[in-house]
């Protein structure tokens, strides 16, 4: 084993670097300018490597390692990155995999580029770890899917441009198999969204109701009663929780600098041996996974399945994420009774914020029980559950 | 870059493994844990056969010239396999002379370690959690010591001792001297039994080129190795035992709540595996990374075992309790991996007071790391 990237990678890396030195600070969020990164990045071969060109990617064959590589060196030049979101990471693999010609050249170029948002429509108020007993419907007339019901807990529901839904069309099916995939352009009358405020004070989610809302009958993906196999495509965490180090490590760096900054009746906080001790603990959570992620990193590249060593991504993220919630708090003090300022979100958090931010994890995108479910019986070999 | 064993690595690992299970599940390790170690002779004897006491001697004085990550892998199996042999001694002993030794010390001593002919102890303990090299209080007075080192690895079975002195400075004593005296303790981990060896103006050969520092990572390493595999073992074990056990009618290993705590502690161990695997390989890093990543990982390993032995403890219920049931000898095994060379709280400290430095010095990829 060793951790040199060698020749090859390393003139990538450069050409990498070198590129993202292009990116003018100035376009930090304007919208624009970024969607023109992003067509540009992967023109000149750093985005989306394993997407065709025609379709917008760069075309030349997945590889985790340079995707590492381009993730690191536009992170640390401020450059945009790969949308954030369920438009990249769930619908453009889904259907690449399962889609028609047609709504691939019409859905992916804009989705990569971010031109075009998308959200999740999944769980329903009925239906959230048990996701098959979902009820929105959906029924075929004059050529069009009219669609009937609601989603709960949708992400940027309100900036989206489309949704990929889970509807129940075949209402005499066997719950796995009356479900379709559809595509749906969410700027129609028939749909109201409601946001639903989270306990952090952001509205990050929505309610959304379906009140005849319509989609073209060729914007399935799949065939009908397919939807269930067709989401499946995308096993949600199991690969995105590769994006998380980064994030992991900004989080440790902004709460060690602030407990930096502190005292507490006289005595720097870092001198603090508890403290040292739950940075020390956070610590050894965050390498582990970083160092997980290298390793699922060089089994893809060498073409093996990284097996339970991927299974355990979400939950573990999450326990790097809850380690996180505790430094915050320690960081807090007389600061930990007063509300965050109005208006916060992730992008502006504070150590409040993380405390509960880090709760959000544990449930989003599949539970933890579910995950730990998951482990106990794809990784253990366990009994499955008994399903109602 | 790869970072993942490769078909060789793993092909040594599992005929260490094939070996160690058959033998110590032959009846080996049991005897050993009830104080019969004559099966434990036999088993380091085919660990020397199997080329396991030379792993890291150079191939010029005989060994198999392989590097931390492979003697890491190979401790990985130690603990699974809760071996009854003074391994993890022994490899750091010789390391030290490999890394330190004047060419005379290796061509002396290099080619009887790598057969097995001479065992040797690792010799830094010196109690009340003086560990690290610069806490080591034994003076070299005119190429003699006087004192006591504790917590001596296989100290009654082995023929030398790599010593820790002070300053940081490492020498090679003769246990067979009659300067030496050395006792047996009554050691918690029987698969690894430790003992007190005296020295009365011992003399002691100086390792010239010895980085104690170096040496300590490198043992924390190891130890963070066996951790993982004795914690890996208890998690094989429980599940074998819930899948098999019955009650209310049902396998217990189908109650969500048994399920639960299992992945609980699955979902941490096993993303700390590649953990050690980056510890070993910043032994080629600059002081800093070196020792952040090993004291980071013999921290972390070392809790996690314990979570995970205690855990699989409790699932088994009151068999688990028991010492005729095995399972108790890889929660101990965890307890040594634990407190030798000191306890977690002193690792982390360290890291974390090394953390400034640490990765600006690292290899390319620590960044993406």
């Amino acid at each position: 084993m060793d951790l040199d990237l060698g020749a090859e990678y390393e003139t990538f890396q450069k050409r990498a670097e070198d590129f993202a030195r292009g990116w003018n600070a100035a376009d930090a969020g304007v919208r624009d300018a970024e969607i023109a990164w992003r067509i540009e990045a992967a023109e000149a071969g750093l985005l989306y490597l394993d997407v065709p060109r025609e379709y917008g990617g760069a075309g030349t064959g997945g590889d985790p390692l340079k995707d590492a590589i381009v993730r690191l060196a536009f992170h640390r030049a401020g450059a945009p990155h790969i949308p954030t979101g369920v438009g990249t990471r769930m619908m453009v693999p889904t259907i690449l995999k399962r889609g028609t010609e047609a709504q691939k050249q019409r859905f992916v170029p804009p989705a990569l580029s971010g031109a075009e948002i998308w959200c999740q429509g999944y769980s329903e108020p009925n239906a959230g770890s048990d996701l098959a007993s979902l009820r929105t419907r959906a029924e075929l007339s004059d050529g069009q899917w009219v669609i009937n019901g609601s989603k709960i807990w949708t992400s940027g529901a309100e900036k989206s441009d489309f949704m990929f839904i889970l509807t129940r069309t075949e209402p005499d099916a066997p719950r796995h198999r009356g479900i379709s995939y559809l595509l749906l352009d969410m700027r129609q009358d028939g749909i109201t969204i409601r946001p639903l405020r989270q306990m952090t004070g952001e509205a990050g989610f929505n309610e959304v109701f379906f009140d005849d809302a319509r989609t073209p009958e060729d914007w399935i993906v799949g065939g009908r009663g397919d939807g269930w196999s067709v989401a499946r495509t995308t096993l949600g965490f199991e690969r995105t929780a590769i994006n998380a180090p980064s994030v992991m490590f900004d989080v440790l760096r902004m709460i060690t600098e602030r407990l930096g900054t502190m005292t507490r009746m006289g005595k720097p906080l870092l001198e603090d041996e508890a403290v040292i001790d739950a940075i020390g603990v956070a610590e050894g959570y965050a390498m582990a996974h970083l160092a997980n992620v290298l390793r699922q990193v060089s089994m893809d590249r060498a073409g093996q399945v990284p097996g339970i060593a991927a299974t355990c991504n979400k939950l573990h993220a999450t326990n790097v994420g809850l380690r996180l919630g505790e430094l915050a708090q320690m960081a807090q003090g007389d600061a930990g009774l007063t509300a965050p300022p109005e208006g916060m979100t992730r992008d502006t958090m504070d150590d409040r914020f993380w405390v509960m931010r880090a709760l959000g994890v544990t449930i989003a995108g599949g539970t933890s029980n579910i995950q730990r479910n998951i482990i106990a019986e794809r990784g253990l070999g366990l009994p499955r559950e008994e399903r109602g | 870059m790869r970072f993942h064993p490769s078909d060789d690595q793993l092909a040594l690992r599992d005929a260490v493994r094939r070996y160690l299970g058959d033998v110590c599940d032959g009846g080996v390790r049991r005897q050993a844990v009830e104080g019969d170690i004559a099966g434990a002779a036999e088993l380091w004897r085919g660990c020397a056969e199997l080329g396991l006491t030379g792993l890291v001697v150079p191939e010029e004085y005989g060994g198999l010239g392989l590097g931390l990550i492979d003697l890491a892998l190979i401790s990985d199996v130690f603990g699974y396999e809760a071996a009854p042999a003074p391994f993890l001694g022994h490899a750091l002993a010789t390391l030290a002379i490999a890394q330190g030794g004047s060419p005379g010390q290796k061509a002396d001593l290099l080619p009887r370690l790598a057969t097995g002919e001479v065992t040797a102890a690792l010799a830094i303990g010196e109690g009340g959690e003086a560990w690290s090299p610069h806490a080591w209080r034994i003076d070299v007075e005119a190429g003699r010591i006087r004192g006591a080192k504790h917590f001596v690895t296989a100290a009654t079975e082995a023929d030398i001792a790599v010593v820790g002195t002070r300053g940081g400075a490492l020498g090679v004593v003769d246990c067979r001297d009659p300067g030496v005296t050395a006792a047996p303790i009554r050691s918690l981990d029987m698969t690894r039994p430790l003992g007190t060896l005296e020295f009365d103006g011992t003399p002691v050969d100086p390792l010239p080129g010895a980085d104690a520092e170096r040496l300590f990572d490198a043992l924390l390493v190891q130890l963070a190795a066996d951790a993982h595999g004795a914690a890996r073992r208890a998690i094989d074990m429980t599940v074998a035992y819930v899948l098999e056990r019955q009650q209310f009618g049902r396998r217990i290993g189908s109650f969500q709540a048994v399920k639960h705590q299992l992945a609980n502690i699955t979902a941490c161990l096993v993303p700390a595996e590649p953990l050690v695997w980056y510890a070993a390989l910043a032994d080629g890093s600059g002081p800093a990374d070196r020792g952040f990543a090993a004291a980071l990982a013999k921290a972390h390993l070392a809790d996690r075992a314990m979570d995970t032995t205690r855990t699989c403890v409790e699932l088994h219920g009151g068999i688990g309790y028991t010492w005729d049931y095995d399972l108790h000898i890889w929660l101990k095994r965890a307890m040594f991996d634990f407190s030798y060379a000191n306890v977690p709280t002193v690792h982390r400290a360290r890291a974390m007071a090394l953390r400034r430095t640490a990765r600006v010095e690292g290899p390319s990829l620590t960044g993406l790391l």
